[in-house]
């Protein structure tokens, strides 16, 4: 394999890492930035997309079925919850940190129950790999890439150019003038929360085959996902999307040419320098 | 307009009551199992007689009687730790089922107080003084390294035996306590060569970021390089890595002919199916310490020719363990036995014989039945308890996976847990 080749395969593969990010902390975001909530139990949110797999084929449906559950099945409870909790919460920052750590530490648990301790396999939907310039790629990371800038893609059209973004952007930049110009607030965030749970169920439902699914998988991603959201700013969806661009991006350069350890650390850091230094993210204008 | 409202209050209310009886579900099923974790469980004198037979006493059948030997099982049932938790308090019910099956210890039934640390080590600080307090003698039951700092002084200051099952960097002593658990010079002492010897010279190290990893690379490193082998590459990855696709393509370029991983928990997982995904594993062998309920969750066709050297393996062909396994199975059928928690079993095994021995349960005269006794039969094979540093001269097998089972392909033979783990320091 030729460096040339070498460094290929390691934006590739930075590629899928940003795209998972991206899906993970476009709802952390949304739900930020409209909300003033800082949920914790988003990673959950993560880990029960990865058991879409398993309840798929509980359910007797075998290959890509998991794909399709894990977002519906994780947008309905994040309904659930969005009616039944976080709507008293809206606006209440740290009230829905200690209200959320509940819940995550509920969802683990109870996945823990329902689906036992151990670290379940979910077998690879997409075997096999292509030739890419000269070298073999794993198709479903391939199929992984396509989904998350498809989806991204999407995600952000939505929030740009019906009504509906145009109510949510409204609502982003000043709620109470929004709702007097007769815009449904709660509404629009009902439906902000529950696009962004399902686009971290799609997440986990991705990730899942390329890992395992665990009921404490979620915390990792949380936690990267928080970094995204410093770095990058909770304001806006392109903040977002930049910072785990730029998270994603170190992380893999780093974790390359050196270790993951030395990745972790520089990340922290930057995630430090940046709330000094624009406390809003790199990518918030003001 | 006015019925629009109405219907969309009803809605509301509607899903206020659907998202209410969720919520109300989730808790109670946490609450549920909540009181299973607290229980007193006395494990009843059985009349099952393949329980009876497993036993390794002669003693006479009677019921026991009088007042019940207290046991302390502080373990993680829930929380990371919860697969291994629950083997081990599995574990522990067999024995107590088979002890008390068998007359009793001293004539006495054995009761078990089992508690759950959350795998969070001031819940086991706290349920490790609560057994204490219940007049336990002896416990054992903690599995990760954060849980034993906690539960080892409150042990040794309340002058109780303290059993540790689990494998470990090495170097722990107290007057009181007793290691079953294997050391890194026992995993590598006859592993090395062997590896040498089966697939080559050229190793890899990759590990977690902990001291365990550490301690058996440099033991590793020294027997490699003794032998005339290299070192291609070494690095340690940060918990909760999920993406090794780095640490791939340095392992590619640098091939190996082992890779000599030590990356735990899911993180091994992801580790050892991306290995497979990169087609690494045609050319290079892996050792993982996995056991055999990581293989379900990496997948059968992934971990396939995956060599793995333990103190314990399901597959292992004698008699006694034939017996413990079918018995294992009637009180935990979902869970495998695997080293860690087998190791509880055959610790309770020492406690017990040495509870015999000393005609008490007073833990100063039961350890000095303890220092030096030999278990001749247990599932793993001879054991005997070191007298000097107190930890165990055990065998140490060799399973490679083949069509998702750990088979085992050679007994390395009983070794010596080092020279003295009093002279160890590896915090």
């Amino acid at each position: 394999m030729t460096t040339t080749q070498l460094i290929l395969l390691q934006v590739l593969n930075t590629g899928v890492t940003m795209g998972i990010l991206m899906l993970v902390a476009i709802g952390l975001g949304i739900i930020y930035g409209l909300m003033d909530v800082i949920n914790l139990a988003h990673g959950e949110f993560l880990m029960l997309g990865a058991y879409g797999w398993v309840i798929a084929r509980l359910a007797g449906f075998e290959g890509w079925a998991g794909l399709i559950v894990a977002p519906v099945v994780v947008g309905l409870v994040g309904f659930a919850f969005e009616r039944g909790l976080f709507r008293f919460l809206y606006r209440r920052p740290l009230d829905s940190l200690l209200a959320t750590w509940g819940v995550s530490l509920i969802l683990v648990q109870a996945a823990r129950i329902v689906f036992g301790p151990a670290p379940q396999a979910v077998p690879t939907p997409l075997e096999g790999a292509v030739e890419l310039f000269g070298m073999p790629y794993g198709r479903y990371r391939l199929f992984v890439l396509a989904v998350s800038v498809v989806v991204i893609s999407v995600t952000l059209a939505v929030f740009r150019y019906p009504t509906f973004g145009l109510k949510t952007r409204a609502v982003f930049q000043d709620a109470e003038m929004a709702k007097c110009l007769g815009i449904r607030a709660p509404r629009i965030y009902s439906t902000a929360f529950v696009i962004g749970a399902a686009l971290a169920g799609l997440a986990g439902a991705l990730v899942a085959p390329m890992l395992t699914v665990a009921p404490d998988m979620g915390g990792n991603f949380l936690v990267q996902s928080f970094l995204v959201v410093i770095v990058g700013g909770a304001g806006s969806l392109v903040g977002v999307v930049g910072g785990a661009g730029v998270i994603g991006g170190i992380q893999g350069t780093i974790s390359y040419f050196s270790s993951s350890v030395l990745a972790q650390v520089i990340t922290l850091t930057l995630a430090i320098i940046v709330v000094r230094v624009r406390p809003r993210g790199i990518f918030t204008r003001k | 307009m006015r019925t629009g409202t109405r219907s969309h209050t009803n809605s509301r209310t509607l899903t206020v009551v659907v998202c209410g009886v969720v919520l109300a579900l989730v808790a109670g099923l946490l609450l549920v199992a909540g009181c299973g974790d607290t229980t007193t469980t006395t494990a009843a004198p059985s009349t099952d007689t393949t329980a009876a037979e497993t036993t390794t006493t002669t003693e006479a059948s009677v019921e026991p009687s009088g007042d019940p030997i207290k046991v302390g099982v502080v373990s993680p049932i829930s929380g990371p730790g919860a697969i291994l938790g629950q083997g081990i308090v599995a574990n522990a019910k067999l024995w107590a089922e088979q002890v008390n099956a068998s007359g009793g210890l001293l004539g006495r039934p054995v009761e078990l107080l089992i508690q759950d640390t959350t795998t969070d080590p001031k819940t086991a600080a706290e349920k490790a003084k609560f057994v204490i307090g219940e007049g336990v003698d002896v416990l054992t039951g903690p599995v990760y390294g954060t849980e034993w700092g906690a539960v080892r002084p409150i042990a040794a200051e309340a002058g109780k035996i303290l059993l540790q099952p689990v494998y470990y960097h090495g170097g722990w002593y107290d007057e009181l306590l007793f290691v079953t658990g294997e050391v890194p010079e026992q995993h590598v002492d006859k592993f090395i060569p062997w590896l040498v010897e089966n697939y080559g010279k050229k190793f890899y190290f990759i590990g977690s970021d902990y001291n365990y990893p550490h301690a058996i690379n440099a033991l590793a490193e020294e027997i490699i390089l003794g032998l005339g082998g290299e070192i291609v590459g070494e690095e340690y990855v940060a918990f909760g890595t999920t993406d090794f696709t780095a640490a791939l393509a340095r392992i590619s370029k640098a091939q190996p002919d082992v890779v000599f991983g030590n990356v735990v928990g899911t993180d091994a997982i992801a580790f050892m199916k991306q290995f497979y995904d990169a087609g690494l594993n045609k050319s290079i062998t892996m050792y993982e310490p996995i056991d055999q309920s990581f293989v379900s969750a990496i997948g059968v066709e992934q971990v396939e020719g995956v060599a793995v050297a333990q103190g314990y393996f399901e597959t292992l062909d004698t008699p006694t363990n034939k017996a413990y396994v079918e018995a294992f199975k009637k009180i935990e059928p979902n869970i495998p036995p695997v080293d860690i928690s087998v190791s509880a079993y055959v610790a309770l095994q020492f406690w017990a014989e040495a509870v015999r021995l000393a005609g008490t349960t007073d833990p100063q005269s039961v350890k000095v039945k303890l220092e030096g006794l030999t278990l001749k039969d247990t599932p793993v094979g001879e054991v005997t308890m070191r007298a000097t540093d107190h930890h165990t001269t055990r065998h140490m097998y060799i399973a490679i996976a083949r069509n998702g089972i750990l088979e085992v392909v050679e007994d390395l033979g009983v070794i010596e847990p080092g020279v003295d783990q009093r002279e160890v320091n590896r915090e």
